[in-house]
């Protein structure tokens, strides 16, 4: 309020008094908060891992699936958080057939399961059983953050296998200074951390250093609060993802360790030096058609971590698109809906 | 949610304080010398009336309800005090020139001296009203949000309520233009400001130094009683702790990592004989922890202290700058900000701030040893209890982590006698030996026909959803759908010879059926 007298101030009040009554009508009507709405069925499952089918109404215009990767860290949810604003929905209304690996939420009996046990096991697996189910040698991969990365190391062991891949948001050269992720991992101290932890990384651990990346992310988003909750549809988008961040999964410790080490502490992957499972991980091997994907305004996995992909496969076939927007508005935005999940499936059908 | 409202209320008041002074500046118009005016006096008794019928209505609902119709009322209530305003206006045209008249007695409002206290009260009822409201809205949004979010949000009313305490002295000094880093002394004291900085940035405070190096004493003496148990002398450790602690809390220094390391080395020297006579034993284990877990708490407080500090440091001037910017500004342009854009700045500023210091090479190493402290610290806490409690019939974490490694080993076994088995079948057919899967196809045929004739035919128009029978999922059943069972009482009627046959023809899902009972569950299903 401003001291002087304004001679409108009853209308401020009441435009105000709107706002309230709206928001308040709208919190108090909000009974369940979907997220991950598109249907779909566990077609394949091997523990706490499961492999989705999305169904569809129209038969793919696309003849080969699409086998979603996304990161261990944070769930899958984000890529089908809001039914109006679904990568997932809108690569399927584009003509694609969509699976989906669901990494589980891993408990202390995961503590010593491996990179291995995750690229060499369950992504082999997933990738294999689709294959047999449409009766393909090669199916399309598309790789998220982390698991964009485990992404190109399957597609270095496994080329036969894959016939494009797409990364997104895909962090590869772990040494930046400029994200403070990268930073702060260099200097963690990992096995007192993973050891600490008794071998499994809490999810709350990491949503602090997330949180530590903007510390008043928050507190902007709280005060704003009123004014979201005095429109319904923005209210549910907020608690879709209070409700998304909440539910962060614990890290199996192995895997942790490895990454933080051999990834964002020794960089290995594009020294050419990381391996797994005994086999040598080696980017050039990658000769399948590849789109690259960074966000521009992207602070957990900047754009210099993401570009050199395109430089270090092999592929003739390659493309690196930039997204304008941040890490979350490459899946949320609705420059999302309208550029990027088209282009996505324009490309993967121009390559059927 | 309280900024809303506070604005509200705050705008209210400001209505209200118009119509008060407003109101007694018309009253005192009216000089105490001639007849009391009837007309005013009815015209005030109306007004009250009205007033009085429209708070029992508006606050007579549930704070939903009420807010829904909040905008109607406070629509009418504007309308009311209008009408009234204009009246009174009239009134007084029409009186003013009749000199000498008299101000209406005011003893007709029952309980109500003067206007003032009248509007005072008014106000009273809508600030609770919205009090009310505010609580309820705030347990409505914390009932939708997921519980680990919650204490985000109440973290941040409460810093925005500690900050809007701070409003009015905040306001006199933007006025003045006073802005020195001093404020934040002047203005907050040290705890306060730690508890706001702890309560944007979700830190734990850990107290002053004073309270730390209680707390070790409290500790240290603690761990010198279990282990004087152990029958060894340790007056000269515990003299020695005692000594430096002193020495140092005399000069107000104390230099904890010299400090602790020294202590650290003399305990291992004095427990080395011990511990070599008793090494199987796990009271030594005990005591050896209980002596790392005491310096690993010592160094963490301090790190940690350390790392908040560096924060603190580093948002100290946020308030100050706010204070100068929103200063200047008034300089020029005589207008004042309202709180919220006052928070808003402030916050923008405190996280330009601490960015600078997140990104510091001194801060990441700092948070890398506070949480690798941290976490070894709870590590060996939970050791210490598990070897306290070693006779009890628990699983302990270390045998669960036995399990654990086990139960990956196999996976990694599978995983390679899958794999080699799936290029010994395709080797196999590849290499012109077709005869397996004939053979496997010869036979089968004959299982088959066994098998249904103990379950009999059934129709694919008759199918049950087999899906709904545990451990049968959409391709499973598939699989049997393509071998004629489609139905629960075709397995209802299976045994162990047909499970046998069921594993024989799918190949895959090997055990299941006869795992989880199939016919037992079909039965029920029926």
């Amino acid at each position: 309020m401003t001291t002087n007298n304004n001679p409108n101030i009853s209308d401020q009040i009441l435009e105000q008094v709107d706002t309230v009554s709206d928001a308040m009508r709208n919190i108090g009507g909000v009974q369940d908060v979907d997220i991950a709405t598109a249907p779909r069925e566990i077609v394949w499952e091997d523990g706490k891992v499961k492999l989705y089918h999305f169904s569809q109404e129209e038969p793919a215009v696309a003849k080969t699936p699409v086998l979603v990767a996304y990161a261990l860290v944070n769930r899958w949810e984000m890529m089908d958080l809001q039914p109006n604003r679904s990568f997932i929905r809108k690569l399927i209304s584009e003509g694609m057939d969509v699976y989906l690996i669901d990494w589980g939420y891993p408990t202390k009996v995961d503590r010593y399961k491996t990179m291995e046990d995750y690229i060499l096991g369950n992504l082999n697996d997933a990738v294999d059983f689709i294959r047999g189910e449409h009766n393909l040698d090669k199916i399309n991969l598309l790789g998220v953050c982390q698991g964009g990365t485990f992404s190109l190391m399957y597609s270095s062991l496994f080329p036969e296998k894959i016939k494009n891949l797409v990364t997104l948001v895909t962090p590869v050269d772990f040494d930046n200074e400029e994200g403070l992720l990268f930073k702060w991992a260099k200097d963690m101290d990992v096995d007192a951390i993973v050891d600490g932890f008794g071998g499994i990384i809490p999810g709350d651990f990491l949503n602090t250093g997330f949180d530590l990346l903007k510390p008043m992310n928050k507190t902007r988003k709280y005060m704003a609060l009123p004014q979201t909750m005095a429109d319904k549809g923005r209210l549910m988008n907020f608690l879709r993802m209070e409700h998304w961040v909440a539910d962060s999964p614990a890290q199996a410790g192995e895997t942790y360790r490895r990454f933080i080490k051999d990834m964002y502490q020794h960089n290995k992957l594009i020294k050419g030096e990381f391996e797994l499972g005994g086999r040598k991980v080696d980017l050039k091997k990658i000769k399948m058609p590849a789109l690259t994907i960074y966000a521009k305004g992207d602070h957990i996995v900047p754009p210099a971590t993401t570009k050199p992909i395109n430089d270090l496969i092999g592929s003739k076939d390659k493309e690196l698109m930039e997204f304008p927007g941040g890490h979350i508005g490459v899946f949320v935005g609705g420059r999302s809906q309208k550029l990027l999940t088209p282009a996505v499936a324009e490309w993967l059908k121009e390559r059927d | 949610m309280s900024n809303q409202f506070e604005n509200i209320v705050e705008g209210q008041k400001k209505i209200m304080d118009f119509w008060s002074n407003l109101s007694q500046q018309m009253t005192s118009s009216f000089k105490p010398k001639s007849d009391p005016a009837e007309a005013g006096q009815e015209l005030m008794q109306d007004w009250y009336n009205k007033q009085q019928a429209f708070f029992q209505e508006a606050m007579k609902t549930d704070p939903q309800q009420a807010l829904e119709k909040a905008p109607e009322h406070l629509k009418q209530y504007m309308e009311l005090q209008s009408e009234f305003t204009q009246k009174w206006a009239e009134y007084f045209k029409e009186n003013a020139g009749k000199m000498g008249m008299q101000f209406p007695a005011m003893e007709g409002f029952t309980g109500y001296t003067n206007p003032t206290q009248y509007f005072q009260d008014g106000m009273g009822h809508w600030r609770k009203w919205m009090e009310d409201g505010n609580k309820w809205l705030n347990e409505q949004v914390l009932e939708k949000m997921p519980f680990n979010m919650r204490p985000h949000y109440t973290n941040y009313l409460d810093t925005y309520n500690f900050m809007s305490r701070y409003w009015e002295p905040m306001q006199r000094l933007i006025k003045n233009g006073l802005y020195d880093a001093n404020m934040v002394e002047q203005y907050f004291s040290a705890d306060a400001y730690q508890k706001l900085i702890n309560q944007m940035m979700g830190f734990r405070p850990v107290g002053n130094t004073s309270d730390v190096v209680d707390n070790v004493n409290k500790w240290f003496e603690k761990y010198m009683n279990v282990a004087k148990g152990q029958g060894q002398d340790w007056s000269s450790v515990s003299e020695v702790w005692k000594n430096k602690m002193d020495e140092y809390m005399s000069t107000g220094k104390v230099p904890f990592f010299e400090m602790a390391s020294e202590l650290n080395q003399r305990l291992q020297d004095q427990l080395a004989p011990f511990n070599n006579i008793a090494s199987q034993g796990r009271q030594t284990e005990i005591s050896k922890l209980m002596q790392d877990i005491q310096f690993q708490y010592i160094a963490f407080i301090l790190k940690s202290a350390e790392m908040q500090t560096k924060v603190y440091e580093a948002g100290q001037f946020a308030l100050p700058d706010t204070v100068r910017d929103f200063s200047e500004q008034y300089k020029k342009e005589q207008e004042m900000p309202d709180f919220q854009a006052f928070f808003q700045h402030y916050v923008n500023t405190l996280e330009e701030a601490l960015l600078d210091i997140l990104h510091s090479a001194e801060y990441s190493q700092l948070q890398s040893e506070v949480s690798a402290l941290g976490t070894q610290m709870n590590h060996q806490s939970k050791r210490l209890a598990e070897l306290m409690y070693a006779d009890m019939p628990f699983l302990t974490h270390s045998e669960a982590d036995d399990i654990a490694k086990e139960t990956s080993t196999l996976r990694r076994k599978v995983r390679s006698l899958e794999q080699r088995l799936a290029e010994l079948e395709k080797g196999m057919l590849l290499g012109g030996k077709p005869a397996v899967e004939k053979t496997a196809t010869a036979e089968s045929g004959g299982s088959k026909k066994k098998l249904m004739d103990k379950i009999g035919p059934a129709a694919a128009a008759d199918a049950d959803d087999l899906k709904k029978i545990k451990g049968v999922g959409p391709k499973l059943e598939k699989m049997l759908n393509e071998l004629g069972i489609y139905t629960y009482k075709q397995i209802s009627k299976m045994g162990p010879a047909e499970y046998d046959m069921i594993d024989e023809l799918l190949g895959a899902f090997q055990g299941r059926a006869k795992r989880d009972n199939w016919a037992k569950q079909a039965k029920q299903m029926i």
